[in-house]
């Protein structure tokens, strides 16, 4: 750890959506004055933003990132338009908007391989706009991963209250789900949520395995696997618990305090606990990148877009992370 | 006047009895059912005496009369049991006890004496020995309509029913088919319509997540679907099938009075995560009304004093709103 502020790349989201405007409510927070602030995108896009928010920042803007110079400034935006100035319609999934996604995206990927960029935040991004646009990539996520040659384990992690969960197999038909319960693919979400947890600030996280089968019984997965993945996590100094019942697990671990996160078998038995809880407040980080990358959990919102209702608290505890993360690094 | 409920004891070594008298306290407030308690009259005083909770116990025949019940003493049915420590540990004996208990219920409905009963919480494992997944399956083996009955987990809030229940995870996609989905579905809309006098508007979840399989027929397409167009055509409110997470955020939940869920976790998550121990659970199915709370024995805490009745206090309220 350093004492010199971190550059976090800030990102707009889909323009059609609600990211401008959280972007805009976000550059007003204190908090970004603990880093180095580079907001990468289309400077007509954060315009849109702040006339719907009717905020201002204090921004300078630059077109290179060699022109930024922080000694004179922490909030710099760099434009990547090259004067073209698209008029982005609000709610609307296009090319042109999955285009400047990817295009901002890839930038701050650039930027991170150079070592210029110490993590990244971004506004919610829509998966058709990005597929019009062209993306190959079944998500963002695999899309980063694969740009920033990723060789290890990698998943997603929400996060709800400083709570977070991960999870071993994500979307797959629920019939394949039993046989990827083995030991070592258990075992690798356990260590990375175990090893994040520790570098956003938790010393010692306690992590709670979710079973696969109904009351943790009824099954030979928990004795076989699972288990068996628990011991071997004790073994390399984890806090790790469990098979625990997945229907009581978010009363155990979240709502009773007993762990800081929770490893599941496969996602409806993480999600639907989590919406429950109201995960439309939580944060996503991408988990097992070599730089903290964290969004908003909630999507585009094309209904309120527009509109400035949306709630930037949980894109403000997304900046939050990323910043603590960094900040260990 | 209408019948009274019975509340069976369930498993004596457990918060059973603590959550019945904290219950029973509360009880004027809230009921409006005549209750009796069927368990063993001895253990019961030792009990009551040891949380020295401010009430009374009065023994009641097995052929007992309306008058019998009135009054603030609760009304106790006496079955033959033994054990030498206030709580001991969970059983042969104590099973053996439970299941004697579940046959005066099963007895007073076949008299039709009783509306319906309450069970407290019972170990499975030891109960049931393996025969059966659950207290669900081993009533309606009983009665008799062992292929017929499924469990609803009700609030007034918001109610879940699984397709599947007991089952790994593996075999969840090989027992599902159109006619067990649209058998379950009419039990429900039964059981609104009858008891509760409402038209009830269910969502149905897809089985795999945000409903997508990369397979072309997949179970959605395959069961799903066609299950819920053979409901349509019969006039019930159903849609479906729904993404199994963001149907439970709260603007979605408000829409439907039940979620039905192809298995155990799926539906059952999201409502203990929501409801605590304000969920009960009602086997759906049966020619009676049978609910219990929906939680275990809690071994972990039990002669402290500190169980929450919250359930129990949910499933007799119930009653109150069968018509």
């Amino acid at each position: 750890m350093t004492n010199k502020k971190r550059n976090i790349a800030v990102l707009l989201g889909d323009p059609s959506g609600i990211g401008p405007e959280l972007v805009s409510k976000l550059l007003s927070q204190n908090e970004l004055d603990q880093a180095n602030i580079i907001v990468i995108g289309e400077k007509n896009i954060l315009e849109n933003g702040n006339k719907i928010t009717g905020n201002s920042h204090n921004l300078n803007f630059v077109e290179k990132f060699e022109e930024i110079n922080f000694e004179k400034g922490n909030k710099f935006f760099l434009d990547i338009s090259k004067d073209k100035n698209i008029n982005y319609k609000l709610s609307e999934c296009s090319a042109e908007s999955g285009e400047t996604v990817l295009n901002a995206l890839n930038y701050a990927l650039d930027l991170t391989k150079l070592n210029k960029i110490h993590a990244i935040n971004f506004a919610p991004y829509n998966k058709t706009s990005m597929k019009l646009a062209g993306s190959k990539y079944e998500d963002e996520l695999h899309l980063m991963a694969d740009k920033l040659e990723v060789k290890d384990f990698f998943c997603e992690f929400n996060v709800i209250d400083n709570f977070w969960t991960a999870r071993v197999t994500s979307h797959m038909p629920l019939k394949d789900v039993p046989n990827h319960i083995k030991k070592e693919n258990i075992l690798k979400p356990i260590k990375l949520i175990n090893k994040t947890m520790k570098l956003y600030g938790i010393k010692n996280p306690r992590v709670a395995v979710q079973a696969l089968n109904p009351h943790a019984e009824f099954g030979i997965e928990e004795k076989n696997e699972i288990i068996p993945a628990i011991e071997e996590a004790k073994k390399m100094g984890i806090n790790a618990d469990g098979p625990l019942p997945i229907d009581t697990s978010f009363i155990t671990a979240f709502k009773n305090k007993k762990h800081d996160c929770i490893v599941g078998m496969y996602h409806d038995a993480l999600q639907s606990g989590l919406k429950a809880f109201g995960f439309d407040r939580g944060v996503t980080v991408q988990g097992g990148m070599p730089i903290p990358i964290t969004t908003p959990a909630h999507g585009t919102a094309f209904d309120i877009a527009g509109k400035n209702v949306a709630n930037p608290e949980p894109t403000i505890q997304s900046f939050k992370i990323a910043l603590n993360i960094s900040n260990n690094l | 006047m209408s019948k009274p409920i019975a509340i069976i004891l369930g498993e004596p070594n457990s918060i059973s009895s603590e959550i019945i008298f904290k219950s029973w306290i509360k009880k004027k407030k809230f009921n409006h059912h005549l209750c009796l308690v069927i368990g063993n009259y001895n253990l019961l005083y030792r009990h009551l005496k040891y949380f020295k909770f401010n009430l009374k116990l009065k023994l009641i025949e097995k052929n007992f009369k309306l008058e019998d019940l009135k009054g603030t003493a609760i009304p106790v049915i006496n079955i033959k049991y033994n054990q030498k420590k206030i709580f001991e540990k969970i059983s042969k004996k104590s099973n053996k006890f439970i299941l004697n208990c579940f046959s005066e219920g099963l007895k007073l409905i076949k008299q039709n004496k009783i509306l319906g009963f309450i069970n407290g919480p019972v170990s499975k494992e030891t109960l049931l020995n393996k025969k059966f997944n659950g207290i669900t399956e081993f009533i309606a083996y009983k009665m008799g309509c062992y292929n017929k009955v499924a469990m609803l987990i009700y609030s007034k809030k918001l109610a879940v029913t699984p397709i599947t229940t007991h089952i790994p995870v593996k075999k969840i996609s090989l027992k599902l088919n159109i006619e067990k989905i649209v058998s379950q579905i009419k039990e429900i809309v039964f059981f609104y319509n009858k008891y509760l006098k409402k038209k009830v508007k269910i969502a149905i979840t897809g089985l795999n997540p945000h409903c997508f399989s990369n397979e072309k027929f997949s179970e959605e397409e395959r069961i799903i679907k066609p299950a819920i167009k053979k409901l349509k055509k019969q006039k019930i409110n159903i849609s479906g099938p729904l993404s199994a997470d963001t149907l439970f955020l709260s603007k979605s939940q408000k829409k439907f009075d039940v979620v039905v869920g192809m298995y155990h976790d799926q539906v059952l998550t999201p409502i203990k995560t929501i409801m605590g121990l304000k969920a009960i659970n009602i086997t759906l199915g049966l020619p009676f009304i049978r609910v219990s709370p929906d939680h275990g024995v809690a071994v972990d805490i039990v002669g402290k004093k500190i169980a929450d009745p919250s359930s129990l206090i949910e499933s007799i309220k119930l009653f109150n709103n069968i018509k």
